[in-house]
């Protein structure tokens, strides 16, 4: 039995990023992993599962039936030069060549290209360009962060290496004891399981985190907070908090979904960066967005490489243009302003609202997807492509947008290309098409 | 505030890893259905209810309605809350209204949480092929 052990290998699940996993490889099969956290070993796993989609598929007469990739790109090309205003969306989990190319063919169909920041730090995206962004690296945090603040995220679960890696257990250069030398502050509305290794918890009620930001601000400025709490949080405990975050030497925020997904979304977000930098003016302070899929930040870097704008953005009127609540993906399936649908490394059936959902099954859907989903299940088209940092390589940007490279770990299933080759191919064909029209 | 044998909470939806270990490895199976077909909630508000862990569960929302399974959750006290992990079942109730950001509102969504006993969890690719047949 052939042996391998594979070691500095890339964790293609979250914005973390990890890239210290080890893989032991027998007969070129994954057996085990080492240093990934549960859900990553369950990604390269299950990479060989057999509810793995290895063939190309067409639905006829609502059934899906196997067929050769040539007529799968074939047919896929007839829907998406056939539509008017095709909806191009997913991307975060892929790697940044194969958006590259999705740009190109949103540009040639003159189609709309979102990806899952529209429904996951979207909003942050729009603060940022309201109020700007004191950030850092991950690496930095690491080295100098003695005050850390999650907020409205549970990393415990959601990354969950972050804080071993990253941010509160890890020695640093300069926090040589690791947690002995870090103040763990977090926000939430449940006694989450990052919560119960806080050194402080504040548990707000819901849609109450703008009363809280301000409340913060105005306790580091000094200012009066009127009543005894705000938003559930006792005004004596926001007071201590203000201290400890004035006191730091360099203290970092890290915040999640439970700011962009509540009440005031954005204007959540634009508080917590304006909190940021009021307290830039006693002590070193950053703040990042957790981000949830491993590449969902590169895409935004394509995009603003690629046509200036960060998500959702319309090629309509023969140039990219965007605007949030107009341009992106559910305000376009919800005022049914699409009449098809390419989704790649995504599975909106799952993720977004009914409402949404019931317009897009009525539309033919492309899906670009390595594994049964219900994306797939109301598919017309499905082209299995080989899985970015485990069957192929490709760059992905870590949520502190640090560039890393993903390693390949074994073969694709016969026939299944890398994302940016589907891509490539559909693109030609697209080109062929409208060139006889 | 308990009524007919009904609760008003608020809803929040999010990750959990469960759910993260569910969508990595079979949407197909009955992992995922486990993992985010359920609704944890304060073991006070499920004591109002008269269900315990393992009980099914209508959830209604102005937006539509789904049937989960009771857990008790591990991160009470949260009176008032529930939590859906993210996924098809939660998805059918959340309000879709984004404000005009992108965004729908995934969190802090009215529920009325209701025992609905023998009612069966549907599969996420069941949710799927519903909106087929619509």
């Amino acid at each position: 039995m052939a042996r391998e052990v594979l070691t500095d290998i890339v964790c293609p699940f979250c914005g973390s990023l990890c890239d210290d996993g080890e893989i032991i490889l027998e007969d070129e099969k994954i057996v085990e992993t080492k240093n990934l956290c549960t859900i990553g070993t369950a990604k390269f796993m299950s990479s060989q599962n057999h509810h793995r989609i290895t063939k190309p598929m067409i639905r006829e007469k609502g059934e899906l039936k196997e067929t050769t990739f040539e007529k799968a790109i074939k047919k896929a090309a007839e829907i998406l030069v056939k539509a008017e205003r095709p909806l191009l969306y997913g991307w975060a989990s892929t790697e940044c060549d194969a958006d590259r190319v999705g740009f190109e063919l949103a540009e040639e169909l003159n189609a709309v290209i979102d990806d899952t920041a529209s429904v996951c730090h979207g909003p942050s995206t729009i603060a940022v360009e309201e109020v700007g962004l004191p950030g850092c690296t991950l690496g930095q945090v690491k080295n100098r962060a003695d005050v850390i603040v999650y907020w409205g995220c549970n990393p415990a679960h959601a990354h969950p290496r972050h804080m071993a890696r990253y941010t509160t257990f890890i020695r640093g250069f300069f926090r040589e004891q690791g947690k002995k030398d870090r103040t763990l502050i977090v926000v939430d509305v449940r006694n989450t399981d990052t919560a119960k290794l806080a050194d402080h918890f504040l548990q707000v009620k819901p849609g109450y985190d703008y009363e809280l930001f301000d409340a913060l601000r105005a306790a580091i400025k000094g200012q009066p907070i009127r009543g005894e709490d705000v938003g559930g949080v006792p005004v004596s405990k926001i007071q201590e908090v203000a201290q400890i975050m004035k006191n730091a030497g360099f203290g970092v925020i890290f915040f999640g979904l439970g700011l962009t997904m509540s009440r005031g979304k954005h204007r959540n977000i634009e508080n917590a960066i304006s909190l940021t930098i009021d307290l830039n003016k006693y002590a070193k302070w950053v703040i990042m967005a957790m981000r949830g899929h491993y590449n969902v930040a590169g895409f935004s870097i394509v995009g603003c490489w690629q046509t200036g704008y960060p998500f959702g953005i319309d090629f309509q009127r023969g140039y990219p243009y965007y605007n949030p609540g107009e341009t992106t993906s559910n305000e376009i399936l919800q005022k049914e302003e699409t009449d098809a649908v390419l989704v790649i490394a995504s599975d909106p059936v799952s993720h977004f609202p009914a409402s949404s959902i019931s317009y897009m099954a009525k539309l033919p859907v492309i899906a670009i997807e390595p594994h049964v989903n219900p994306t797939t299940e109301i598919a017309s088209v499905i082209l299995p492509p080989a899985i970015a940092g485990i069957e192929c390589e490709g760059t992905a940007y870590r949520m502190d947008h640090v560039p890393i490279r993903l390693r390949k770990v074994i073969d694709a299933p016969e026939g299944c290309l890398p994302d940016k080759q589907i891509l490539e191919a559909l693109l030609a064909e697209v080109r062929k098409l409208k060139s006889k029209t | 505030m308990s009524k007919n044998n009904s609760l008003k909470a608020i809803l929040i939806t999010g990750r959990s890893l469960d759910q993260g270990v569910a969508i990595e490895t079979d949407k197909a199976g009955d992992l995922f259905t486990r993992a985010c077909g359920k609704c944890l909630m304060d073991p006070q508000d499920m004591k109002k209810l008269k269900i315990l862990s393992g009980d099914t569960v209508l959830a209604k929302t102005s937006y539509g309605e789904v049937v989960v399974r009771a857990e008790k959750s591990p991160d009470a006290p949260h009176e008032g809350i529930v939590f859906i992990p993210m996924g098809p079942w939660a998805n059918q109730i959340v309000n879709p209204s984004t404000n005009s950001t992108g965004m729908p509102s995934f969190k802090g969504v009215e529920v009325t949480i209701e025992p609905a006993p023998g009612k069966p969890v549907l599969s996420a690719l069941d949710i799927a092929r519903k909106f087929l047949a619509k």
